[in-house]
Order: structure tokens, then sequence, then C-alpha cells
């Protein structure tokens, strides 16, 4: 078999191979990564023979072993990162959205759920309960249903976006420190509900910039977690060791 | 603290994220701008066949070196057989990396000597004089 035979079965037995690393990165460097190749099988074969293309193969091997995983990992990380980027996006919308609407349909419970007015100073325990079940059954137990709904879509979502910031950056610090920084974010969200229902019943205009506080909160918080990154040691740089 | 010690310092702190691959790959560069397979060549010339990298852990270097500023595609053209191939080149930013590199692993031989893990340098023999 002719050198140029030889060396074009191991490009072709090559080329396949190629197919075992992410398409972005065969797009980018899978022509060069084919020449190579192609030239150091070919003077392989001239200078060391079929024994030496023999040991090519085993170094190969070894070779795709390591940067494979390599390859896929980089690449699963680019795509964690539009992954946290939407799941924070959700959290900041849920979390803006919930407050908005709670705020306007739910503003009455609050301060004072209703079925506190209407019991006297000196009911008995089982006449508030009753009055209580009987709340349930109209706005304030959609009020509550709501809260709770709300509650735990923000948590979940608080918790999703971390566990995926803390796996993008390969660090449990920075998850833990995007999930305090979230925790903050949704309790002084949530705990500034009364705040904005009132001056929305009365002052309208100024009720619109404290619904800004929210948002410019999250805008601030979305700021502090993406550069996190530089204020922790070990982060950034140009790649772990191959 | 002296003005030296603390660029050092700060030089080694800058050095720990280039793996020892992307190390040999700006070394190959340092001198002379080159495409992949002559980066290979060089890489095993320089470490005595100790090193020898595979396309697929080259490639996976050179694009976290152009990822990170340290290397771009050289604008002059190939010179070898088929003038297609991408050449490489070191940006300063890379040299500075090469070189911060370099000094860790000096200030690590340095360490070595003084604990007599190493042998002492040789000091270079006296001028002979002229009496």
């Amino acid at each position: 078999m002719s050198v140029e035979r030889v060396v074009a079965v191991s490009v072709g037995v090559y080329r396949r191979l190629l197919l075992l690393y992410p398409a972005s990165f065969r797009r980018e460097w899978g022509d060069e990564m084919l020449g190579v190749f192609g030239d150091l099988a070919r003077d392989t074969h001239r200078t060391r023979g079929t024994w030496g293309l023999a040991r090519l193969a085993g170094r190969t091997a070894v070779d795709l072993a390591v940067s494979l995983p390599d390859a896929h990992y980089r690449n699963g990380r680019r795509k964690m990162r539009r992954l946290t980027l939407g799941a924070w996006v959700v959290y900041l919308i849920l979390l803006l959205g919930g407050v908005g609407i709670g705020a306007v349909g739910f503003g009455d419970f609050y301060e004072r759920p209703t079925f506190t007015e209407t019991a006297s100073p000196d009911a008995t325990e089982d006449q508030l309960l009753g009055a209580y079940e009987q709340a349930l059954d109209g706005p304030y137990g959609t009020y509550r249903t709501f809260a709770r709904g709300l509650g735990f879509a923000v948590a979940l979502t608080l918790g999703l976006s971390a566990a995926l910031f803390g796996v993008w950056q390969k660090s449990a610090w920075r998850g833990a420190a995007a999930f305090a920084i979230g925790a903050l974010a949704t309790v002084l969200s949530l705990s500034a509900l009364p705040a904005i229902y009132f001056p929305f019943d009365h002052y309208p205009v100024p009720a619109v910039w404290v619904m800004g506080g929210p948002l410019l909160l999250g805008a601030v918080c979305w700021l502090l977690v993406t550069v996190a990154g530089r204020w922790i040691p070990g982060s950034g740089g140009v790649a772990a060791a191959t | 603290m002296s003005e030296e010690t603390s660029s050092e310092e700060t030089s080694t702190r800058r050095a720990l994220t280039i793996s020892p691959a992307e190390f040999h790959i700006l070394l190959a560069l340092a001198d002379e701008d080159r495409h992949g397979y002559a980066i290979m060549q060089q890489v095993e010339a320089e470490t005595g066949g100790a090193v020898t990298l595979g396309p697929g852990t080259l490639y996976g270097a050179i694009k976290r070196l152009v990822d990170g500023g340290l290397i771009r595609p050289s604008d002059e053209p190939d010179p070898g057989r088929d003038g297609r191939r991408k050449v490489y080149a070191l940006t300063g930013r890379g040299r500075e990396a090469v070189r911060a590199e370099a000094a860790r692993l000096q200030a690590l031989v340095r360490l070595a000597r003084t604990k007599r893990v190493l042998e002492p340098a040789v000091a270079p023999a006296p001028e002979p004089s002229r009496s």
C-alpha cells in the first residue's frame, strides 16, 4: 500500500473520529486538526514506517480520551451560561410580576386580612377559626393561594438559578453567593409589598417609582452576581490543566 | 515587602492559570509565528520528546489561548507547503503571561535550590587574570 493511500485511510478514520467532538468545536477547528493529523501521519509513515503509524494510532487514542471530555465540558459550560442567564431572567420577571400583581390585586391583605376586622375582640377561638375558614372561601383564600404559589415559584427559580450559576462557575462558593444575593433580593422585594400598595392607591405617580425599586434592586443584584467571580479567588483565566 | 517581590508575586498569581500544554505552546511561539503542526513539532523538539501534543490537545489549548487573547491568528501567510494553514502569533498579553509563568517556575527552582532539593547553580568560571 502506497504512503498516500495509508495516509488517506488514516485521515479518513480520523475525520470520522472528529465527529465525537462538539459540533461548534469541530466547525471551528476540525479542518485544521485534520490537516495537522494528515501531516503527522505522512511524516510518521515516512520516518518510522508502519510501526510508527501503529504507535501514532495509540497516541491519537490517548489524545482523544484526554481532549474529548475537556471539549465537551467547555462546550457544556457555554450552554450552562445561557441557561443560567435565562433562569435569572425568569426569576426577576417572576419576582417583579408577582410583586406587581400582588400589590394591585391583593393589597388589602398585606396590612390586615378582613376576617380579623369582623371578629370582635372577645371572640372565642372557635369563632375566630370559623371566621378564618369562611375567609378562605373568599378573596383572602385566593390571596393565600397566590402568595404561596408565588413564594414557591420564586424560591424554586432562585434555587435553580443559583445551582446553574454554581455549576457554570464550577464553584459552590459562587453558587452560594448568588443564592444569598438572590435571597436578599427576594426578601427585600416581598417585604416591600405594603409600601407599594398604599402609594398605588393614593399617589399613582410616586408608586411607579416605588415599583421601579425591585427592578433596580434586581439589576444591582445581577451586576453583583456577574462580577462576583472577580472577587473570589481562583476565578477565570485561560484554562485548567489539560 | 519590596517592590520587586510584590511584582513577582503578582506575576506568579497571573501565571497560575496557564496549563503546561498552554505554556509549551506559548514558548513555541515566543521566537517565531508558527502553524499548528509546527507548534507540535517545536514542542516535541524543545522537550526532547518528553511532551507530545496530539491534535485534540493542541487545538483545545489553542482555542483557550485564542479565547483568552494570549495568541492570535497571524496576518502573515504560511510560507509552508500549501499556504492554507493558519499561522499563530503571540500577543502582548501572551508574552506577558509566558514571562510570568517562566518567572514562577524560576522562583520554584530557586526555592528547590535553597532547600537542597536541586544542586546549586554552577557559577560562571572567573576570567583568568592577566599578570
